[in-house]
């Protein structure tokens, strides 16, 4: 898959759980809801109905502000692939602004790993910086993230 | 200040829809608290708070002229969340490494299921 540096990333990373705990992970909202967002925000809701066209609907509670965010499956390969959108909604109803497509893959490394890789792609990067609200949002969450690693290198000290 | 406590600041302000379409219509150009009043449905009072909360974070910038307070919005307090595509990274980097921590905690749980 050709990815454009201005628009899409990618991370991959080895890691030291089978595909099916991973899948469980990413599949099931008991525990989706565990590790989506970095604390002290929740996940206040999750229904995932885990097809092609079913919908992948999250809402975060964000300093008391819920923040619904809603999308579909577009490709489902159990225990493989997960490819999922917020450009269409259950039924696929258009969204009013559409941002992103992830691909998540899991590939068997051996002795019970996991190589797993993210694809983000997004819209361009003028429509992107149009939604100005939504970079701010993405940009508090990135700072939270980075509060949250910080709070665990102390906690571990 | 260190980049943490002014990050947060920064991204506390940023939280709240009110001071997020603020700040969307600063961006137009400079206005009098008059104006930001407006398009919102809210007491002075209110809209007040929040236009403190987003000049204490550093985002804008007010000058009292008479009786006209007008608000500016601050260029460079925008410097840290510059970068849309990186804060994306981060995003999923943050995500990948909380998924990564609650998957051993899960491997461990069921490794203590099975020998118990």
């Amino acid at each position: 898959m050709m990815l454009n540096p201005d628009t899409d990333l990618k991370l991959t990373r080895t890691l030291n759980a089978p595909r099916a705990v991973l899948w469980d992970c990413w599949t099931k909202p008991e525990h989706l809801m565990h590790w989506f967002v970095p604390r002290p925000h929740k996940v206040v809701a999750c229904e995932l109905d885990v097809r092609p066209g079913g919908k992948c609907n999250t809402t975060f509670e964000v300093d008391g502000n819920l923040m619904p965010n809603n999308g579909v499956y577009l490709e489902v390969i159990p225990g493989e692939k997960l490819v999922f959108t917020d450009t269409y909604t259950e039924g696929w109803k258009p969204s009013p602004e559409p941002f992103m497509t992830a691909i998540v893959t899991f590939e068997d490394a051996g002795e019970g790993k996991t190589t797993y890789t993210a694809i983000a792609r997004h819209r361009n990067p003028e429509s992107a910086k149009q939604h100005a609200d939504m970079g701010f949002y993405d940009g508090w969450g990135t700072v939270a993230t980075q509060l949250e690693e910080y709070a665990q290198g102390l906690a571990a000290k | 200040m260190s980049a943490e406590p002014r990050l947060d600041a920064l991204f506390q302000a940023l939280a709240d829809p009110t001071r997020r379409a603020i700040l969307s219509q600063l961006a137009r150009g400079p206005a009098s608290v008059s104006d930001l009043a407006q398009p919102f449905d809210m007491a002075l009072p209110s809209l007040m708070g929040h236009l403190r909360k987003l000049e204490d974070a550093g985002l804008i910038d007010t000058k009292k002229d008479g009786r006209v307070r007008t608000c500016a919005i601050v260029p460079e307090a925008f410097a840290p969340v510059r970068g849309w595509l990186d804060e994306q990274r981060a995003l999923w980097e943050g995500r990948l490494d909380r998924l990564e921590e609650y998957v051993m905690h899960l491997m461990k749980e069921r490794s203590d299921d099975a020998e118990s």
